[in-house]
């Protein structure tokens, strides 16, 4: 048990300098640089976040006792680590971008799109499972509570789901000028 | 739509258009980009350049076509 407070504590210190350090170098004023090491964080960090969200399947299949909710939390995580997955996929295509100096394209646009949608996704998952185990909850012990996450990340999902869906609306209408700019001669 | 014709400036001046984007001073990719038709706007420094070079008024080279999706019936 100590050695398992130890971890945590250690997972914690390693996310708050990797978050400090984050916005750090999003201070800076330079470009390519910048963008290099944010790709880096953003690989490791989605690699970090899809490896969790297996190393939970594996808990919750151990920890839970109930059939029906053994079942919807592996359900859970799957469909989770799915979308992450989407997401992970999305990102690096826009880093990508990003590095090649494509900036105003209009598939950009729909890669944020695409994001901010799949964390809405998320955000969907959480509160159908949330509401289906209240109800099985309530079926079973009389207590009907509906458990979005441990962490409220719902609330995480839906906030970053709606700013990508702005941010896509305003890449999309930075193209439009962007590409109106160029092809005034 | 307004379209930039060139073309027969262009014979009349016996100049190519390798010849006339060299003169204004912009690339033969933008000068194909404003003769096509795609490009959106023309920037007054440029229609200024091109009616030096070939000794001419804008409306010479600027003509106006209806676009056959804005022909009301």
């Amino acid at each position: 048990m100590p050695f398992l407070v130890a971890l945590m504590v250690m997972i914690a210190v390693a996310i708050g300098i990797f978050v400090g350090y984050a916005i750090h170098i999003s201070k800076k004023d330079n470009y390519e640089s910048t963008l290099k090491i944010l790709t880096v964080i953003v690989k490791v960090g989605m690699l970090v976040a899809i490896l969790s969200q297996v190393v939970l399947t594996i808990i919750s299949l151990i920890a839970t006792t109930s059939d029906v909710i053994i079942v919807l939390a592996v359900l859970k995580q799957v469909i989770t680590t799915t979308f992450l997955i989407l997401i992970y996929n999305n990102v690096i295509k826009l880093m990508n971008n990003l590095a090649k100096k494509e900036i105003f394209i209009t598939r950009n646009s729909y890669y944020v799109k695409g994001i901010g949608l799949l964390f809405l996704y998320l955000a969907l998952t959480e509160i159908i499972v949330g509401l289906i185990v209240g109800v099985i909850m309530f079926r079973s012990y009389g207590n009907f509570t509906i458990t979005f996450s441990s962490d409220s990340s719902v609330f995480v999902y839906i906030i970053v789901g709606l700013a990508m869906q702005i941010i896509a609306k305003i890449l999309k209408m930075a193209c439009k000028i962007y590409e109106e700019n160029q092809l005034t001669i | 739509m307004i379209r930039v014709d060139l073309t027969q400036k262009l014979k009349e001046k016996n100049m190519t258009s390798k010849e006339l984007a060299n003169i204004i001073d912009i690339t033969e990719a933008n000068l194909s980009i404003l003769r096509s038709g795609k490009a959106k706007a023309i920037r007054f420094t440029t229609l200024d350049a091109i009616c030096k070079a070939l000794d001419c008024e804008p409306g010479d080279i600027l003509k106006f076509e209806e676009d056959e999706d804005n022909v009301y019936q």
